[in-house]
């Protein structure tokens, strides 16, 4: 009740003294014209007597032992009763002279005092100039001369605690301002336990939810944060050692990582001496190829990248003259920056990473950086360099790691590179001498397996020097006897091409196989004499001649398939050529029951009804099932005329033992037939 | 956005309404009681948060590769070494370990759980003695760069929330992207290239479906968006001029094109009217950006031979692995990678190396590359699927095959560059590999991680939205603070 009803005095008792001290004299005003402002003085000296009271019984539980405690009582009571007074006889006041000027100013000089003493209970005795003035001054600490518990551990206590924990208040008999007197603790115990030390009184009192009596901070006070709060439970638990460096943890340990955190965050920011750059300067350098941007949104410090080579000029770095003192990371890997540029960029002082990488300059122009002392990072891949000129490398003081792969420079350079500057990293990239790894396999590029007109054969690979060994004859190409492929080969026929690609220094590439079929002309018509199963029906007679192939998945609609009854088919050939050859492709999916054609028959003649067989041909079966494949069986044709042309393809009948559908009936599958 | 349009609207009246009347500040009150946060540009609330993220130090990352291993890795059969399991092989999981834990709908209904210990060998690699499966001897050949997170867990049970929530912090979609944060976040570094971009590929194990909604823009500008490249002839579909159109001609269409909208965006101010402005200029960018990029022809021979043969053959991991390289080194904010086909609910033992075999070299190689062009210390490359495998065999186990359920308690990421200390192993789990027993790192806790390494404070990264501020963590999420170098 006491913090919540104190302002109303305060602010009341505050309004009603300074109207008095500015309104002009009582001769000429009759207060009782505007009785409401008396009324301000009343409300404020009820709310005034009304604090005094709850003061003094909030006072009686005796957790307040402050030293202006004594003054705050005495002068809050003064308040009370003198705004009460005043009230009581503000008639009398107002009309004598003097002490209608006075009653004011010792009103306003006791709420002054009362709350200033009050406000120095809670908040702390320094509270007004505390944040103003530094009584211990920091001592500059860097990150290695950190020690965890007086850099990191009683900063906090000291900001968070003391004011309550101190010598001279020591409260609940706590001192907490030396190591001494944080050792013995206070009445409630020891803060921690060195053999339980998760279940130390400080944690305790720290997790505490915020609402508990015993929770510290105490809920009206400021609480710690979640970092203040880690730093001290890790170095409770870590035993609460005093004289601890940070650096004699291991990295990965919380208070190594905490104090890190703090120090080397500061030092970061306080980093760069230089001032920051136009903000409207650096929005206007950002442009299609070049970005500049702060490294951090607090820090001076820039970075610059450029992207897409294409569109690199040497105005492109003069431009950035006028931000060169802020430029700390510089990247134009893979533009055409030459040695020109690398004198402007010789110029940016305060370069900390350079990355040249790929880009048009020379190892002469190189020495123009020598003034860039405090570069640490510089890549040089991909620029043809030798030893002396990367002599210039010695004149960086914080150069510390350099990359230079793809320079020319052989292992000698770089071990004697190594020896002179030991102290540089030197990053020489990945080293593929000793890789073998198989070439990736050759594309051919002909789509379609059927082709009408002759046809150049195109086969590509994703690396250029590679040599393409070829055959036709569906053996397996080898890297001595087999043809080399040189854009010049020319389809035509049936042919099974298979390629492959050799190169030195490489494992040569898995073969490619395509087979290619030619399609010199179609019959004038085309029918079935069998209906192809309403499944595999395909685009019934047309399928045939439609140069469209099938896929390994047969019910793509390219196929036609049969089941148990034969495959017949009539071509009419009037107004057509005399076909030399005819073409049959077939499909192999052995697990699909899918097999080879039982037999194939051809008849001939001019009269549907009364053709001659030309040929009636049993295929092989296969022994035991293999990959899904694509088979073909070409025939001659006779060399008569005539204008019909029959064909009888049969299926197995019954599959063989060793298929799993032993005994039942077997599919054949056609996409084409072609006349040559 | 229904606020932008209001504010569009009163914009102009109040302009009006302040220039004839002269009001004053007693309006302006009025306005601002009225909408909140009718003062403050979100630009401005933007670059207020966006200042207050960098609090004192420079970000370590400057640009996030994300190699997602989609339908999950194993943990078990790469990273996380369990010789329990194999001491076990067979015997039921114990109810202590359990717990009653939740299972699938096609393990539940199993009679028992026979423990399954990996058929794989693993060794200790690196400073930090890390066990790595002999599937990945290239991943092993860099286990000095690389962070492993051994106690990962998520709450999704089934693959698309628990893909949903790694990608955007929620299990359902429609909700921002990482890669859309980042690109809203930081925006691009080159002006060329979008911010986020997205490659697939697909390896022959079991495979799980990608979609767009994994890098969708949710509710923030459409610019922000993930954009996908593709393996065909046409990596960024749309965006060559249609045959016969030359650039000038559609530089003239753009201009006109772009007089119209912005004469549209004054008289509605729609704020999609602009991102679809930047989107068009972007694109006419990219059309000569682009091709530069993906075209891998040029990569010399050792860089060929460090990701693999199939680097060169586009849509592989190993081409995206590369391209990803490309990309990032380009100023791309956040490359997102996703590799299906880690489902191994059956026959993992032989799904899996294949698997490994095509990821597992492009991976390392990654880094290695990033590293050799002074590039790993500012990319965060992470590694990882979007829960682990159950350490009982799925359907019936035998000597040498199992497969693997869902498990969302615990599971292995890595992490390589970015700020995370090298060569470091952080979290445990529990002798069966089941629950976590040291330091658990949830799905909130990465994202707050990943956005921390970048340099964004994931508790300001926000975006006003149906009535709230949305996150990409929502409302959880503590950086892990141990893995940063």
């Amino acid at each position: 009740m006491h913090p919540l009803l104190l302002h109303f005095p305060i602010a009341l008792i505050f309004i009603y003294a300074f109207w008095k001290i500015i309104s002009p004299n009582s001769n000429q005003i009759i207060v009782e014209d505007n009785p409401n402002a008396d009324d301000i003085l009343l409300i404020g000296s009820l709310s005034a007597s009304i604090s005094a009271l709850m003061g003094l019984i909030l006072s009686q539980d005796g957790s307040y032992t402050a030293d202006g405690l004594f003054w705050h009582e005495w002068l809050g009571s003064v308040t009370a009763f003198g705004s009460y007074f005043w009230y009581t006889s503000r008639n009398y006041i107002t009309n004598s002279g003097a002490l209608h000027r006075i009653a004011p100013v010792i009103m306003l000089v006791s709420v002054t005092l009362s709350g200033h003493f009050g406000a120095g209970i809670t908040h702390g005795t320094n509270f007004i100039m505390a944040p103003l003035t530094q009584n211990e001054p920091e001592e500059e600490v860097i990150f290695d001369s950190a020690r965890v518990f007086t850099h990191l551990v009683r900063p906090i206590l000291k900001e968070k605690c003391f004011a309550c924990h101190n010598s001279r208040k020591a409260k609940g008999e706590l001192v907490m301002e030396t190591s001494e007197s944080l050792r013995s603790g206070g009445e409630s115990g020891m803060l921690w336990d060195t053999l339980n030390t998760d279940q130390s009184l400080i944690l305790q009192r720290i997790f505490l939810p915020e609402d508990d009596e015993e929770h510290m901070p105490p809920i009206e006070k400021n609480q710690l944060s979640d970092y203040e709060i880690e730093v001290i439970e890790e170095w409770v638990i870590d035993g609460a050692h005093f004289e601890k460096l940070a650096t004699s943890y291991p990295p990965e340990h919380p208070l190594y990582r905490l104090t890190a955190e703090k120090f080397l965050a500061a030092e970061e920011a306080n980093k760069y001496a230089f001032n920051e750059a136009d903000s409207e300067l650096i929005e206007s350098l950002n442009s299609s190829n070049r970005s500049v941007a702060k490294i951090a949104g607090n820090s001076p410090a820039l970075a610059v990248s450029f992207f897409s080579g294409q569109e690199f000029s040497l105005d492109h770095v003069r431009d950035l003259q006028k931000i060169g003192e802020q430029i700390v990371q510089f990247n134009a890997a893979k533009t055409h920056l030459t040695d020109d540029a690398l004198k402007l960029i010789g110029e940016f002082k305060n370069l900390e990473k350079l990355n040249l990488n790929f880009t048009d300059i020379s190892g002469n122009g190189i020495s123009s950086l020598s003034g860039l002392k405090k570069l640490n990072e510089i890549a040089l891949s991909g620029i043809a360099l030798n030893v002396s000129e990367l002599q210039v490398l010695g004149d960086l003081d914080e150069l510390n790691k350099v990359f230079i792969w793809s320079t020319g420079l052989s292992s000698s350079d770089i071990i004697e590179l190594k020896s002179r500057f030991p102290l540089i990293e030197i990053e020489t990239g990945f080293d593929a001498t000793e890789v073998v790894i198989p070439l990736p396999t050759p594309l051919i590029r002909n789509k379609k397996k059927i082709f009408s007109e002759n046809e150049d054969l195109v086969v590509d690979h994703y690396i250029s020097d590679v040599e393409l060994r070829y055959t036709l004859d569906s053996s397996e190409p080898d890297s001595v006897s087999s043809p080399l492929y040189n854009n010049d080969l020319t389809l035509s026929g049936n042919i099974v091409f298979k390629v492959k690609a050799f190169k030195e220094g490489w494992k040569s590439s898995e073969t490619v196989s395509k087979t290619f079929l030619q399609s010199s002309f179609n019959p004038s018509e085309v029918s079935l004499l069998t209906e192809p199963d309403k499944k595999y029906s395909g685009n019934g007679s047309e399928t045939l001649f439609d140069h469209e192939e099938g896929t390994f998945y047969h019910a793509d609609g390219n196929w036609i398939g049969y089941l148990g009854r034969p495959f017949e088919a009539l071509l009419t050939l009037q107004g057509t050529p005399m076909p030399g050859s005819i073409t049959i492709s077939c499909l192999n999916s052995i697990g699909s029951s899918i097999m080879p054609p039982r037999t194939i028959e051809l008849w001939y003649g001019n009269d549907p009804e009364k053709l001659k067989l030309w040929k009636k041909e049993s295929i092989e079966m296969p022994s035991a099932y293999s990959p899904q494949d694509f088979a073909f069986y070409s025939y001659d044709l006779p060399s008569t005329s005539y204008e019909y042309l029959k064909l009888i393809i049969q299926p197995v009948s019954k599959l063989p033992a060793w298929h799993s559908n032993i005994g039942k009936p077997g599919w054949v599958f056609i996409d084409e037939l072609l006349l040559n | 956005m229904e606020n932008t349009f209001i504010e569009n609207g009163l914009n102009k009246n109040r302009r009006k309404f302040l220039s004839k009347a002269s009001l004053g500040i007693g309006s302006l009150a009025l306005g601002s009681l009225l909408i909140p946060d009718f003062y403050k540009s979100s630009k401005e609330d933007l670059e207020d948060s966006l200042l207050a993220q960098l609090p004192h130090f420079a970000p370590k990352a400057k640009r996030v590769i994300y190699l997602f291993q989609n339908g999950a890795p194993s943990q078990l059969d790469l990273f996380d070494y369990k010789p329990m399991l194999q001491k076990m092989y067979g015997e039921d999981l114990p109810e202590s370990i359990r717990m009653g834990q939740r299972l699938t709908g096609m393990t539940s209904n199993q009679a028992s759980f026979p423990l399954a210990g990996t058929v794989y060998d693993f060794k200790q690699y690196g400073s930090s003695g890390a066990w790595i499966s002999e599937l990945l001897p290239y991943t092993a050949g860099i286990a000095d760069d690389i962070c492993f997170i051994q106690s990962m867990h998520t709450e999704a049970i089934n693959h698309d929330p628990a893909l949903t929530f790694l990608q955007t912090g929620a299990q359902v979609g429609n909700r921002p992207s990482m890669g859309a944060w980042m690109s809203y976040g930081l925006g691009s570094e080159n002006h060329n290239l979008p911010a986020f971009c997205v490659l697939l590929s697909r390896g022959k194990g079991n495979g799980q479906g990608v979609y767009s909604k994994l890098w969708t823009n949710g509710f923030l500008d459409s610019i922000h968006q993930g954009v996908q490249f593709s393996s065909g002839d046409d990596p960024v579909l749309y965006l060559n001029n249609p045959t016969g159109m030359k650039s000038s001609e559609r530089r003239k269409m753009l201009d006109k094109l772009g007089e119209l909208n912005n004469k549209n965006y004054d008289e509605f101010g729609d704020p999609e009217i602009l991102a679809k402005i930047q989107q068009y200029e972007l694109a006419y960018r990219m059309q000569t950006s682009v091709p530069e990029i993906t075209d891998l022809k040029n990569e010399p021979e050792s860089i060929v031979k460090m990701y693999g043969p199939e680097c060169l053959v586009p849509g592989t991991y190993a081409a995206n692995c590369l391209l990803a390289r490309k990309l990032s080194e380009s100023g791309v904010r956040f490359v997102q990678l996703y590799h299906q086909g880690w489902d191994a609910h059956d026959n993992l033992p032989s799904q899996i190396k294949g698997q490994c075999k095509d990821a597992d070299q492009p991976s390392a190689a990654l880094i290695t590359d990033l590293k050799q062009r002074g590039l790993l210390d500012e990319t965060l490359v992470i590694w990882g699927g979007e829960f682990g495998r159950t350490n009982y065999c799925q359907g019936s186990l035998t000597k040498d095959n199992y497969g693997r359920d869902h498990h969302p308690r615990s599971f292995t990421i890595w992490m390589a560059g970015g700020g995370v200390i090298p060569g470091f192993v952080y979290g445990k789990t529990d002798d069966f590999g089941y629950n976590i027993a040291e330091n658990p790192v949830h799905v909130n806790d990465f994202h707050a991680t990943v956005l921390h390494m970048m340099g964004l404070n994931h508790e300001k990264l926000v975006f006003r939205h149906l009535g709230r501020r949305y996150r990409l963590t929502d409302v959880s999420g503590h950086v892990v603070k141990d893995i940063l170098a």
